[in-house]
């Protein structure tokens, strides 16, 4: 429901001459890169943050491959590691990856099959962090050092590393939503500019009759918002079914920056108001067109 | 608590002719860089008066109808409408002193979607006044210049003298203060034009500063009425009377 006091009260303008063609569409396409870019942005900052959350709580230690016996290796843990990792605040628990699973994970890079008996594969020792704790790797690694030459593999390092293209990811993201939203209201700028020039001596008649600018303003501000809600409606609802399409793509391919994207509700709903903010956005804007237009006449 | 004079409460008569009186001291009027269209332009109307505007084409008629009702600013000058300084106004101030101006164009400026009820109903509907009521008053103003059958009908179907009474009519609806028409009676015969004058003269009756630019010497002999004369941008005596008002 459009709050009367939006609306015309008079019908200074034909009907059918408000604002209309092909502005809506216009519109729709603004609010569908709009609503991409938005969603982007949203979806990569919750992602990351959830990743990175995830990743600092756990960290790897590795023990060379020429520096310990497979056989001896789960006595000597128990032995020299376990107190030390016992006393370390924050660990939760630790398990020694057996031979099998180190291959299955090589096999990940080298091809099934690919991975021999011969092949010098490091121990590894899977840590996990308790909630709310955080462990620092170069400490970690200096008590470690006496042990085996053991290294203690932190996703601290590589995940600094990553949060560099992320954000500046996020930034272009919002960057493009601005851009695209100033591009939206040039437009509207220009459609409004348009009508007012269309009808220049029907505004002066009224204008020149003691109509106050409020009154004139209405006749084109809310032709303007309605094709912002319907353009935006349209570009909305266009952007969902396009993520909802990539989310279908990406099914089973979870790896990578673009499992980030996927599952997040949250930036899904965020694009939802948008037919309103294109609404709001063209209302205020093409508004502020006639009051600057009708300043210029005396 | 302290009492307050009779004179202090009402005003009088004095008084209410200076708030409606229109002023015009020293003014001068240029558009844009160009050289002054008006020059020196002083007078006052008081309220209730009658005035012809008369000169040569060319002479500034329109430009000083623009600065009457309020659609220019003077490049120099004092300017009071209703006793306000119009000159000065703050532009949002402007509107609700327009409002009390009515207008004849010219070219009759109606708008072309909306019925001849609707024009005339316009500036009423601006003042923010009750649909059932502009509706009866309208109707009853459009019988009274000749156009009951025409209500309806949009300013493209109509005649330039049917068009002429709907600006006309239009222009009188809200019962301005101030009246200024432009070569009311151009379009419309003799008959018509009598009658027009009259509803002008009525309307001056009830206190309506009148102002009307035209070219037609027998309208001046049929009212009697102050003469502004203007020639080349300035007043000057008039050649159809004593002189300038």
């Amino acid at each position: 429901m459009i709050l009367p006091i939006l609306k015309p009260q008079f019908n200074i303008l034909p009907d059918g001459a408000r604002a209309g063609g092909l502005l809506p569409v216009i519109i729709a396409v603004m609010m569908y890169m709009s609503a991409l870019s938005l969603f982007a942005a949203l979806s990569l900052q919750l992602g990351i943050g959830t990743w990175s959350r995830n990743l600092d709580r756990s960290f790897t230690i590795q023990i060379p491959a020429d520096a310990y016996d497979p056989g001896t290796l789960e006595d000597e843990i128990a032995k020299a590691l376990k107190p030390l990792l016992d006393t370390t605040t924050g660990v939760a628990s630790y398990e020694i990856l057996s031979t099998a699973d180190n291959k299955a994970l090589l096999e990940t890079w080298l091809g099934k099959g690919n991975v021999t008996d011969d092949l010098p594969v490091p121990a590894l020792i899977d840590v996990k962090v308790s909630d709310g704790s955080a462990i620092d790797a170069a400490t970690l690694e200096a008590a470690l050092k006496t042990f085996k030459d053991a290294r203690v593999d932190g996703a601290g390092t590589w995940l600094s590393q990553l949060r560099r293209p992320a954000l500046a990811l996020i930034a272009n993201a919002y960057f493009i939503l601005a851009v695209v939203l100033i591009a939206a209201v040039a437009v509207v700028v220009f459609g409004t500019r348009a009508q007012l020039a269309a009808h220049r001596p029907t505004i002066q008649i009224v204008h020149h009759m003691g109509a106050e600018d409020t009154v004139i303003a209405k006749e084109f501000q809310y032709s303007f918002m309605r094709l912002g809600l319907i353009g935006g409606a349209a570009g909305t609802v266009g952007a969902l079914l396009t993520l909802v399409v990539l989310g279908m793509t990406l099914d089973g391919n979870e790896d990578g920056l673009l499992s980030i994207m996927r599952s997040t509700g949250w930036a899904m709903a965020a694009i939802l108001p948008l037919p309103v903010l294109a609404a709001i956005l063209t209302l205020i804007t093409a508004r502020m067109t006639v009051f600057h237009a009708l300043r210029q006449i005396p | 608590m302290s009492t307050l004079s009779a004179n202090a409460v009402t005003p009088t008569l004095e008084s209410v002719g200076q708030a409606n009186r229109v002023r015009f001291e020293n003014v001068g009027m240029r558009y844009g860089l160009g050289k002054e269209v008006l020059r020196n332009i002083t007078f006052q109307l008081e309220p209730g008066s009658f005035h012809f505007l008369t000169g040569p084409s060319g002479a500034g008629k329109t430009s000083l109808l623009k600065l009457l009702y309020l659609a220019h600013r003077p490049s120099r000058g004092i300017i009071e409408i209703f006793g306000q300084d119009a000159a000065n106004m703050a532009r949002r101030r402007l509107p609700a002193l327009r409002r009390r101006i009515g207008v004849v164009f010219q070219d009759f400026r109606l708008l072309d979607h909306l019925s001849a009820l609707e024009n005339v109903a316009l500036p009423l509907r601006l003042a923010g006044g009750k649909d059932a009521q502009i509706r009866d008053h309208v109707r009853e103003l459009l019988t009274w210049v000749g156009l009951a059958d025409r209500m309806d009908a949009t300013p493209p179907t109509l005649s330039g003298g049917e068009q002429q009474r709907v600006a006309i009519a239009r222009a009188v609806i809200g019962r301005p203060d101030m009246l200024i028409a432009d070569e009311p009676t151009g379009n419309v015969d003799p008959q018509m034009s009598r009658r027009l004058l009259h509803l002008f003269a009525e309307l001056n009756k009830i206190g309506t500063t009148v102002v009307i630019a035209t070219h037609e010497t027998g309208l001046l002999e049929r009212v009697s009425a102050n003469i502004l004369h203007l020639e080349d941008g300035e007043l000057v005596p008039s050649p159809y009377q004593g002189g300038v008002a």
